[in-house]
């Protein structure tokens, strides 16, 4: 290829470097000597070097508890099977071993045909779950998981922008897993391929079957709305988890996945690791 | 990851998202709420990261990704003809004429094609350094930078064709 023709300037991740100090050698040289010649990028420097400072004085004690706060949040999550008297631990749910693909567009509710591998670009998520050392996918329907065990949760944005991930259980309850505490949607970064959701969820021991739902959008959806819409499917008990795929909200794209728990009744369990 | 030490990590990076987010939105509450948001990914990665140099990059990836997509979300943007249209120069203000155009057009493309126009005529990075940055090939670069300017074409009546591309169509890409 022809090479492009260089720039009469510094980029701005170049400005960022130096403001960062992570520039070093010849390439903070060849900056320096530049922003010593060029006054539109000594210019653009002292604005980056402004806002940074900005930050340190003004954003960053108004906000660094708050940021602190959401990353525990997160990180919580992950540790729940450390601190299980925290009060914090839910329950799992279970994903299909394949990546789920988002239902037909009918009736909320219809009976979704068995999970299958999505064409690839498509929007869609699986589950991986861990007991001990292990860590293996769940196949929905299928998989019998137990108290203790740890899962986490991992999309395909395929270009849809907002995710949120929510649980009804056998015990009649309905959580929101992610964004954990959140009010609304997520924010996906537009990445091709998959996007591993942050934070795992250990499992407690609430009755199943438990059903997650993936909830894809090109808009934030309210917790509430989806915590309000699942309620009934939570109120109606196992045999209509177990049947029910879709919720009607207004998305993009849904999927689900259903497990099950020691005790009840499972259709297989060849994923169970000791 | 100890609280310490995750504020330590706000306390030495945030400065730095936060001016990239800020240049991006162009709104200081966007931007604050950009560089948690981004903040917040990178924790999670920032000890795959293997020096400095390396995590200023995944930061700055990650920031410029979240921010168009926050860009693309927004419901009030400028028309593009609105956007007045100027020969490029070291003026500021022209310089930022042409870089407003450049936003309005890019935020109208796919993504795929939208992070590589930003980075490179917007933030004036080398094909090279969008390669290693996004990890494609520099052929893929090129690639959707010309796809870029065939759609951008289409936003941009001839007589405003933007002096923006003048420089990359006075050099023919390499078969």
């Amino acid at each position: 290829m022809n090479a492009a023709p260089k720039s009469a300037h510094l980029s701005e991740l170049t400005l960022l470097g130096v403001t960062a100090h992570s520039l070093s050698g010849q390439a903070l040289a060849e900056a320096q000597q530049h922003l010593a010649a060029c006054e539109t990028c000594a210019a653009k420097l002292r604005e980056l070097e402004r806002l940074g400072r900005e930050f340190s004085t003004e954003v960053f004690p108004r906000t660094v508890d708050q940021v602190s706060a959401r990353a525990s949040s997160r990180t919580a999550v992950a540790r729940w099977w450390l601190a299980p008297a925290a009060g914090l631990v839910l329950s799992a749910a279970a994903a299909s071993a394949l990546w789920v693909r988002p239902g037909p567009s009918g009736e909320p509710g219809a009976p979704e045909t068995p999970s299958e591998v999505r064409p690839k670009g498509a929007p869609g998520f699986k589950v991986l779950a861990a007991r001990g050392q292990a860590v293996f996918p769940v196949d929905d329907g299928r998989s019998l998981l137990a108290p203790g065990d740890r899962i986490r949760f991992v999309l395909r944005p395929a270009g849809l922008p907002y995710a949120l991930v929510a649980a009804v259980d056998g015990g009649g309850k309905v959580t929101v897993y992610y964004p954990f505490g959140g009010r609304q949607s997520a924010s996906i970064p537009p990445e091709r391929g998959e996007v591993d959701l942050p934070g795992s969820i250990r499992l407690d021991d609430a009755p199943g079957p438990e059903r997650i739902f993936l909830l894809q959008s090109k808009a934030p959806l309210s917790a509430r709305a989806v915590e309000r819409a699942l309620a009934p499917l939570a109120r109606k008990g196992p045999a209509a988890i177990r049947t029910t795929t879709r919720i009607d909200l207004p998305v993009e794209a849904q999927s689900s996945v259903l497990f099950n728990k020691p005790g009840l009744p499972a259709r297989s369990s060849p994923d169970l690791r000791d | 990851m100890s609280r310490d030490r995750l504020v330590e990590l706000y306390r030495t990076y945030g400065g730095v998202i936060y001016a990239r987010c800020r240049r991006l939105l162009d709104d200081a509450q966007a931007a604050e709420d950009a560089t948690q948001e981004t903040f917040l990914r990178v924790q999670r990665h920032i000890g795959r990261a293997p020096d400095n140099a390396e995590v200023l990059r995944w930061i700055y990836r990650i920031a410029t990704n979240h921010c168009l997509n926050e860009l693309r979300n927004r419901k009030h943007r400028v028309p593009l003809a609105d956007v007045d249209l100027r020969a490029p120069c070291d003026s500021p203000a022209d310089r930022l004429a042409d870089r407003q155009t450049a936003r309005e057009v890019i935020l109208q493309v796919p993504e795929k094609l939208a992070i590589v126009a930003w980075l490179y005529h917007v933030d004036g990075l080398e094909q090279a350094e969008i390669a290693s940055l996004l990890g494609m090939s520099r052929r893929t670069v090129v690639y959707r930078l010309s796809a870029f300017q065939e759609q951008a074409r289409s936003f941009l009546a001839p007589s405003r064709t933007a002096t923006l591309f003048s420089q990359s169509e006075s050099q023919p890409a390499k078969k």
